[in-house]
């Protein structure tokens, strides 16, 4: 019965991940913990994980322009779970990567195809960072 | 938008004015080799919409329901015919003509490896 209230917990959190996310990204990371981590537990874990992943990446979700089209698409799974929860830690100390997201300009802001493709590279290595991170903390991951 | 593009397309022309309302109408998106492709101004984060304020240097986001966004002119000269206007933003750099006979603005952006190639039309801002 324990192990029915975590399944189902775990898909309630992964629904909302879903809604977080869904417009914007077809995929997604979905973290079931294995361990019965508390919702304390999993917040931190995911902090630390979107911290770590920012590190060992360079990649910072927040560098997307906003109002961006693709930004929806791209923007960091992580910042969607810490939206409702953890405040986002967004620009922080990680080093953004240098991807010349522009931070928004009219102009600076426009988003080519290299450039989208660039971002989307940047984020793909991140999402993997954060996946090996929470696997490492016990938790079921996929991407 | 049709509506906004049309009252946006003047007969004739008009004096040189301390800003004007653009909109763009046609962006096309260029690499070598691969050429031109029309693109969508949301999936290239482009304003429909633009001020150019000639006094203030500035170009910002005109488009409802849009954060305001701000670019910086870095050089604008005037004629009786056109106003001229370029910039650099990061990777980019970007130059601009609007034309004060019939309010016709072209310009490009180029951006690493793309071109961008924008057309619209201007008007004066009241």
């Amino acid at each position: 019965m324990k192990h029915f209230y975590r399944l189902l917990y775990g898909l309630v959190v992964a629904s909302l991940v879903t809604a977080l996310t869904s417009a914007a990204f077809a995929g997604g990371i979905f973290a079931y913990p294995l361990k019965g981590q508390s919702q304390e537990q999993q917040d931190a874990d995911l902090y630390a994980c979107h911290q770590w992943a920012m590190a060992e990446t360079g990649f910072d979700p927040a560098t997307i322009p906003p109002a961006s089209g693709a930004q929806g698409a791209l923007k960091g799974v992580f910042v969607g779970l810490l939206a409702g929860g953890i405040v986002a830690a967004t620009g922080g100390a990680a080093a953004a990567i240098a991807i010349g997201a522009g931070g928004g300009g009219l102009i600076g802001g426009i988003l080519g195809k290299h450039k989208q493709a660039k971002i989307t590279a940047a984020y793909t290595a991140y999402l993997q960072a954060g996946k090996t991170c929470m696997q490492a903390k016990g938790y079921q991951v996929s991407i | 938008m049709l509506i906004g593009l049309v009252c946006l397309a003047p007969t004739q022309g008009f004096a040189a004015a301390s800003s004007y309302l653009c909109a763009i109408s046609e962006v096309y998106e260029c690499a070598a080799v691969d050429g031109c492709e029309r693109a969508n101004l949301k999936d290239i984060n482009l304003s429909a919409f633009i001020t150019v304020d000639v006094d203030k240097k500035q170009l910002s986001s005109a488009s409802v329901g849009e954060a305001s966004r701000t670019e910086d002119i870095e050089g604008v000269t005037t004629t009786d015919k056109a106003v001229f206007l370029y910039g650099t933003q990061d990777e980019e750099t970007w130059n601009a003509t609007l034309s004060l006979e019939n309010g016709a603005l072209s310009g490009g952006i180029t951006s690493g490896p793309s071109s961008f190639a924008v057309f619209g039309n201007c008007t004066p801002k009241p």
